[in-house]
């Protein structure tokens, strides 16, 4: 219970700090969705056949690039990560002094990282749909 | 007399075998049941690293350190959690309180690690918040309230678990001198009412003389130890003061 409020509280109190993380994760999910879905776009279904082809040589190369895409934001991700506990060390310490095992600090860690990738979920639906529609329209206007 | 603390031998060594530097040389005391001992010397004198050892914070060369008939120096994982938990309280110079709880929260988050259930935890608060006069402030957060109240929460968040030691480091560092006097009576009211064993590094002669008795440390050795027995408060000040003048050059540190 303690864990619960306490993981609540300090993100409320962190949304600063958070808001990168925030943003990292969010523009990261988002741009990863966008390479990943172009095939299966509605507006992709409607062109005609030999921009289709030359649409589907250019999926099976993004195919390649989302691989170090993914690589790229993993390493974001954990960079993010680190920086945000950094900055909470002395909290933690505080914890261990009154006697928190480090189970305990984990489980608050896991709980605040839980919330906040919950939201940038939730948030990467509408920020996606925005981005989507316009790499949509570029590419297809390209062709 | 029970024997809460027994410091065995203790020594602490930093840096690398070609640069070695000694913290804490062969220091060995013991702390009694409801004492107030002090630590002073100079900086760099090894108090704080000793109080470190003592707390768990930092782990000792070699030696041993007994509190309430168990080896801390031999403690690990969860075992030294609960010892922690349960046996230490902690006090510091720069407060160290969480500043996204208030200040009733902060309290009883030592409590709630302990998992005592919430009317306990109330009730508790409640009245170490009465007794150290800071019940109208526990709905504020650290940073709406003084300095000198923030150390006073911090105090009951030290001792509300009823720890065997509560080890103190400067606490009175940060705080004016006004402010830092009250901290001082409410530690003699926890000395001599709750009977709790304080444990205090300072280098400040007014703050060590709350104290029963005074352990002074120079390069990491016991250079003195005076215990204030029957004296008042400022013939045990004087006292004090003499004994830093022999210990050369501190006393510009003080004033």
């Amino acid at each position: 219970m303690i864990v619960f409020k306490l993981s609540i509280k300090n993100m409320a109190k962190s949304i600063k700090d958070y808001s990168i993380y925030f943003l990292t994760l969010v523009l990261g999910v988002a741009i990863f969705y966008m390479f990943n879905s172009l095939d299966s776009q509605q507006a992709m279904l409607e062109v005609s056949k030999s921009t289709h082809e030359m649409i589907n040589l250019l999926i099976s190369m993004l195919g390649f690039v989302s691989v170090f895409v993914s690589v790229v934001l993993g390493l974001l991700i954990v960079y993010a990560n680190n920086f945000l506990i950094n900055r909470r060390k002395k909290e933690f310490g505080i914890y261990m002094t009154l006697g928190m095992g480090k189970r305990q600090i984990s489980k608050i860690i896991l709980l605040e990282t839980i919330l906040v990738g919950l939201i940038s979920l939730l948030a990467r639906n509408y920020n996606w749909y925005i981005c989507i529609t316009i790499y949509v329209y570029i590419s297809c206007k390209t062709f | 007399m029970e024997r809460i603390l027994e410091v065995q031998n203790i020594e602490k060594y930093y840096g690398t075998k070609s640069n070695l530097s000694k913290a804490i040389d062969n220091i060995s005391f013991n702390v009694n049941k409801g004492e107030f001992v002090g630590i002073m010397g100079a900086s760099g004198s090894g108090k704080t690293t000793l109080l470190n050892c003592i707390s768990t914070i930092d782990k000792v060369t070699s030696g041993h350190i007994v509190v309430n008939q168990e080896d801390i120096t031999k403690l690990k994982g969860n075992k030294l959690n609960k010892f922690r938990r349960e046996e230490l309280g902690f006090i510091f110079q720069d407060f160290n309180l969480l500043d996204t709880l208030t200040c009733y929260e902060n309290i009883a988050l030592a409590l709630t690690i302990q998992k005592v259930n919430a009317r306990e935890i109330e009730r508790k608060v409640e009245k170490i918040a009465e007794n150290l006069e800071i019940k109208e402030i526990l709905k504020k957060y650290p940073y709406q309230v003084s300095g000198g109240q923030k150390q006073r929460v911090a105090i009951c968040r030290a001792i509300i678990t009823n720890p065997k030691l509560v080890l103190a480091d400067e606490p009175t560092g940060s705080l004016d001198s006004k402010s830092a006097r009250q901290l001082l009576e409410n530690f003699e009211y926890l000395n001599q009412k709750l009977q709790a064993t304080i444990l205090m590094v300072t280098h400040d002669a007014f703050t060590a003389s709350y104290t029963n008795r005074i352990l002074f440390i120079k390069d990491g050795k016991i250079f003195n130890e005076l215990i204030k027995g029957n004296d008042t408060r400022k013939q045990f000040f004087e006292k004090i003061i003499e004994v830093q003048t022999l210990l050369g050059g501190d006393l510009n540190d003080c004033f």
